[in-house]
């Protein structure tokens, strides 16, 4: 499969600085060009990591909402269960993991009451989810501006 | 943007004729229609300021606008500069100016009326801050409300702290920022008019959380348990305010201007308001922004601390302003997610993506 995803996207960021960027004369253009080129590098960088990332946390998330429903309210418990309950999705797809994330982000969104020894291991979880989370741009500011 | 709103805005530092006079009602259309790099734009811009500056500038004859461009920085206004030229009792006259229009989309919701209500408080203060001439809070002059100010000369460099300059020049600069901050909270905001007529007791930690609340249901496009974690540790720990002062909101070196090595101006006065004295501290001494606002080994916390006492006469209590960090790393959040909301709605030149790093950092610091 050449050229890959990576190579491609790669590709993309030296035609834009090379092909593209010379022949722009006004700042902000330029400015949201090269914007653009950091994020088309990142995701470049960090695309192939997505699908494990969201399987991970889907994984574990699906632990804490399991330990979670024991003190939820009957009507959150019982979405609860039923989102834990519902058939895998194919786990090569994307976009089905994308939204068993966001279903489960919701739930967890929800228990924020729970006793404090869940608590800690929510924020654990929210924190480490964080520091693996692949989409991060670390985006240079603009250095001076008059 | 209740907490920031005020009473139409109607004294003006030039005389201000009708927009009607100026301008065809469909400009905003063409403006907002027309993609923001286009010279069509800046042709635009252009020719509107040549009405506004000759409405305004009656005896002014030769009026001309050079030099516009859109600068690249400036993540929530656009940032027009030019220098307007003219002829006046027989001289020339020249002046830079810069036009601050908002984009279709933003990185904050402010009210154009407030910050030129601010500025022109600030003009009767030893607060350096540019000269404003001209807001239009609606949107038919240039499609969209808009202010006129100087552009007032000097660098600003984000990492200055950071920078080549000798240490202790950077540290004194350091300390000069802090006086100037004590500058700000001495401002006696009730003389100048800047309340709003709500008691003392209205502003601070809830008021601020009230409002940055406000924006994170206004923008939010997806579940953030880590939003919502925050939001409820704020609540649950938010601070009495030992004051009420006036609050820059974005208090930065890359929010000021430098000319040979002192500080000029201070800029960005669109999220200034009333509140804690802690809360501008809290933003300069919040961990993520460290490499902006501290120099490693000579200018950090305590020393800011120390500084922000000695300059204010306030008492700084450790959990009031760690408090104060997590409530900045909340807040710049939001603002993140603001952007967020933006692009995916196809209404922003520039990508924002989830603020992790500042989830971590924050909920490092959630600390019962």
């Amino acid at each position: 499969m050449r050229p890959t995803v990576t190579e491609q996207l790669e590709g993309m960021c030296r035609i834009l600085e090379n092909a593209v960027a010379p022949a722009l004369a006004n700042d902000y253009t330029l400015e949201t060009l090269r914007s653009l080129v950091a994020n088309v590098r990142m995701l470049g960088r960090a695309w192939h990591q997505l699908l494990p990332f969201l399987h991970w946390d889907n994984g574990e998330m699906a632990g804490l909402l399991t330990t979670a429903a024991h003190s939820a309210a009957p009507e959150l418990q019982a979405r609860i269960t039923a989102a834990l309950n519902a058939a895998p999705a194919d786990a090569s797809d994307g976009q089905a993991a994308e939204a068993r994330n966001e279903q489960l982000r919701v739930l967890l969104t929800e228990c924020l009451e729970s006793p404090p020894a869940l608590m800690e291991a929510i924020a654990s979880h929210l924190s480490e989810r964080s520091r693996r989370y692949p989409l991060r741009l670390t985006g240079a500011v603009p250095k001076h501006k008059g | 943007m209740k907490r920031r709103e005020v009473a139409p805005y109607t004294a003006h530092a030039w005389q201000h004729a009708a927009a009607s006079d100026y301008f065809p009602t469909t400009i905003r259309t063409q403006m907002n229609q027309t993609p923001a790099g286009s010279s069509a734009v800046r042709d635009m811009i252009a020719h509107q300021l040549g009405h506004v500056l000759r409405g305004e500038m009656p005896t002014a004859s030769h009026l001309d606008i050079v030099e516009l461009h859109r600068t690249s920085t400036g993540l929530s206004r656009e940032n027009w500069v030019f220098e307007a030229r003219w002829r006046e009792q027989g001289e020339v006259h020249a002046r830079r100016m810069i036009l601050r229009r908002d984009p279709p989309a933003s990185l904050l919701l402010t009210d154009r009326r407030w910050e030129f209500k601010v500025l022109r408080a600030l003009e009767r203060t030893s607060v350096p801050a540019p000269a404003v001439r001209w807001v239009d809070s609606g949107e038919c002059v240039f499609g969209a409300p808009a202010m006129i100010m100087d552009l007032l000369p000097g660098d600003c460099d984000w990492h200055v702290l950071a920078g080549e300059r000798p240490l202790p020049e950077r540290v004194e600069l350091g300390r000069r920022f802090i006086n100037l901050l004590a500058t700000i909270q001495k401002v006696d905001w009730r003389a100048l008019g800047l309340g709003d007529g709500r008691a003392e007791g209205a502003y601070g930690a809830h008021a601020e959380l009230d409002f940055w609340a406000g924006e994170l249901a206004r923008v939010q496009v997806e579940a953030l348990p880590e939003m919502a974690l925050g939001l409820a540790w704020l609540r649950r720990h938010a601070p009495p305010a030992q004051a009420i002062v006036l609050v820059h909101g974005d208090f930065k070196p890359g929010n000021a201007l430098l000319v040979d090595g002192e500080i000029s101006a201070m800029l960005d006065w669109e999220t200034a308001h009333l509140g804690d004295p802690l809360e501008d501290l809290g933003w300069i001494t919040n961990p993520p922004r460290a490499r902006e606002q501290q120099i490693p080994g000579s200018w950090e916390r305590a020393q800011i601390v120390q500084a922000f006492c000695a300059a204010t006469g306030f008492d700084v209590d450790a959990r009031a302003l760690n408090w104060w960090n997590v409530f900045s790393c909340w807040k710049l959040a939001v603002i993140i997610l603001t952007g967020v909301e933006a692009f995916v709605a196809g209404k922003l030149d520039r990508i924002y993506h989830n603020p992790v790093w500042l989830f971590q950092q924050m909920l490092s610091m959630m600390k019962d």
